[in-house]
């Protein structure tokens, strides 16, 4: 089986089946293109991806063996609408993968899947941020991210106002 | 995302260079709440930004500062529609007009538009920041023409209609700056076409041609006066609409810039060889072509079937459609009387491998339900994930039997069903019980039951009136 290594931005590596890797588009060029500069077709890539920490380098190549059968998910195709397949690709399995996650790993971990093009986490990710959002007062937002309102003045009502243009007809 | 760009996005979170997340980064997070806002980097919160109806969006802006800010941006507020017309109209537009917003999507006018000097105004304040307009009345006058004008950046460009025979009226430099604007919009819109002299319509072939960045175009219903009879509607249809769009579609394909999506009018039915001629050009550019009716779709020969390749919106079914071959179709309506038509060859392997949205109409049928049955089997009783609505309406004076649907097909196959939509179905409290059961209609997001009548409160409830077989649907 032939394997390459990727190594987080502090320095961990994990040795993985070129066959898992290339389900990221990122690391699927990076293979790509070593295997064009390279003299030896049987050496083995190392890929260095220097934004990634080890913790969430980790979560992305769970999250891709765990989803190595899966087909590739189609590109969206609805110009209207850049909502992806979340709900198409989320399985029980996903849903308990993100459960234990703070908001911040999150962050990272869309961070992570955005740059390691792996459409599929990055959909369930999104998604998980979206359904803490979606449907909630305001209130429930800023509890849900524990954020405070830092408006000014009538800063806040006259967003309110104008807010209202937007939803009357 | 370049690798600059991510170093700089991974300096703003230290603990991501050492490996691990700190006590003092935590405590930091847990004492400044707004923090982490700041920490996260544009890419990701329009990543996010995208998932959100335009509803969150909005509470969004309310949050705090910095949510804010990430919405305020022409991609984000572009979303967000701000209509104004004359009945709530000035009051509204004088208030819209002193905002400091960039907005960039609006509505104008249903029945008028607004006044002409707010119109001036409005183009000054939002010319360059408008993207995605809608003129919701005829547009032909000298206002609306120098308001398009005006707007330099518009991506998306819609219509209620469009008075060709004011447009020869206008001035050259007015016509020109329009048109001139037009040039790099992706989606235009053209609900109908006024004209009073068939040249008129050479207008259509030169806004058309114009538009040489086309991602979608919806085509125009042309109001014929009664004088037109019906072998001269068809004659115009297609010298003025369809050959000129051949012309583009091919011309586009030569520049290597397609036409991705193509919106038929229905209200101006295509002749079955017009319709044909058109899409064997769309199958070539990988043009889909959206609102086809089936009566488009006679006499084909086999050398053609690659046509039905290119259909995006199927509405109906007859003996010359395979199901095989929509590979493209994203929403089929389905006429059960037309089962009658069909042979085996029409129902074999009917993947539909993107359909999003189903409609079932059990009509009008006469004589024996077999060829029925097939049909609904075949499209009911296999595995559509891919299906967010399903429609399914009853005809009164049609079938009859409530069997003919069966609950266990919608709760076991159609997993990811968002919108559930049933008309005068018959089913007893037992199927909808079966139906609430099934595995994916914890998503559904949107229920309607009209005209159910043998559907009582245990259909809704169950046996268990602490704990209501219906309130699944909302366990998400």
């Amino acid at each position: 089986m032939a394997l390459v290594r990727v190594i987080s931005s502090d320095g961990a590596a994990f040795l993985v089946s070129q066959r898992l890797a290339k389900r990221s588009g990122k690391l699927k060029t990076e293979i790509e293109t070593f295997r064009k500069s390279s003299d030896n077709s049987e050496a083995q890539p190392e890929i260095r991806i220097v934004t990634i920490r080890a913790e969430i380098l980790r979560l992305v190549l769970q999250w891709l063996q765990q989803h190595q059968n899966d087909p590739v998910l189609p590109a969206n195709q609805n110009e209207q609408d850049g909502r992806g397949d979340a709900e198409m690709g989320q399985s029980q399995w996903d849903r308990d993968f993100l459960a234990p996650m703070d908001l911040g790993i999150v962050m990272e971990l869309i961070l992570a899947a955005n740059h390691l093009e792996v459409k599929g986490l990055l959909d369930i990710t999104c998604k998980l941020v979206e359904s803490k959002i979606t449907g909630r007062t305001v209130d429930e937002i800023r509890t849900a991210f524990k954020l405070k309102s830092d408006f000014k003045g009538n800063e806040e009502e006259q967003t309110r106002l104008e807010n209202r243009w937007c939803v009357e007809n | 995302m370049d690798n600059q760009l991510l170093n700089k996005v991974t300096s703003w979170m230290p603990w991501t260079k050492n490996g691990r997340r700190s006590s003092l980064d935590t405590r930091l997070l847990e004492e400044q709440p707004n923090l982490l806002l700041s920490l996260i980097h544009p890419d990701i919160t329009d990543v996010v930004l995208n998932y959100l109806d335009p509803k969150s969006l909005l509470s969004l802006r309310l949050v705090c500062k910095t949510t804010k800010s990430w919405v305020d941006q022409i991609k984000h507020l572009s979303r967000l529609r701000i209509i104004l017309h004359t009945g709530i109209g000035n009051k509204k537009m004088k208030k819209v007009l002193k905002s400091k917003t960039h907005w960039c999507n609006f509505t104008l006018g249903y029945e008028k538009i607004p006044k002409e000097e707010h119109l001036v105004e409005f183009s000054q304040k939002f010319g360059n920041t408008v993207r995605v307009l809608e003129v919701g009345s005829v547009i032909g006058g000298h206002a609306v023409f120098n308001l398009l004008g005006s707007c330099s950046c518009i991506d998306s460009v819609s219509f209620q209609g469009i008075n060709f025979a004011k447009m020869s009226s206008q001035s050259n430099n007015d016509m020109e700056v329009f048109v001139e604007n037009l040039s790099t919009i992706k989606s235009l819109s053209i609900g109908n076409i006024l004209f009073a002299q068939e040249t008129e319509l050479e207008h259509f072939k030169m806004l058309v041609f114009k538009c040489t960045t086309l991602r979608t175009l919806k085509l125009p219903f042309l109001n014929f006066t009664s004088t037109f009879d019906k072998d001269e509607r068809n004659r115009i249809l297609q010298q003025h609409v369809v050959n000129p769009l051949i012309d583009y579609l091919q011309t586009r394909h030569g520049s290597g810039s397609n036409l991705r999506y193509l919106t038929l009018e229905l209200l101006n039915p295509l002749q079955c060889v017009v319709f044909i001629d058109l899409a064997i050009v769309c199958y070539k550019t990988q043009t889909i072509i959206h609102n086809v009716h089936q009566s488009f779709i006679k006499n084909l020969e086999p050398y053609q079937e690659n046509v039905l390749e290119t259909i995006g919106t199927l509405d109906g079914i007859n003996e010359f459609v395979q199901l095989s071959r929509l590979n493209k179709v994203e929403c089929i309506s389905l006429w059960v009387s037309s089962a009658t038509l069909l042979a085996e060859r029409n129902l074999k392997n009917p993947r539909l491998p993107i359909l999003k949205s189903l409609n079932l109409y059990l009509d009008s049928v006469e004589g024996d339900t077999g060829k029925i049955i097939t049909l609904l089997r075949t499209i009911l009783q296999m595995e559509r994930p891919t299906v967010t609505s399903l429609k399914i309406s009853y005809s009164r004076r049609g079938v009859g039997s409530a069997d003919l649907v069966r609950a266990v097909d919608i709760a076991n196959n159609f997993q990811y069903l968002r919108r559930l939509d049933l008309y005068q179905w018959d089913a007893f409290d037992d199927e909808f019980l079966r139906l609430w059961n099934g595995t994916g209609m914890s998503r559904i997001e949107d229920l309607s039951l009209i005209l159910c009548s043998n559907l009582t409160d245990h259909g809704l409830i169950g046996s268990d009136g602490a704990h209501p077989v219906i309130l699944k649907l909302c366990s998400k």
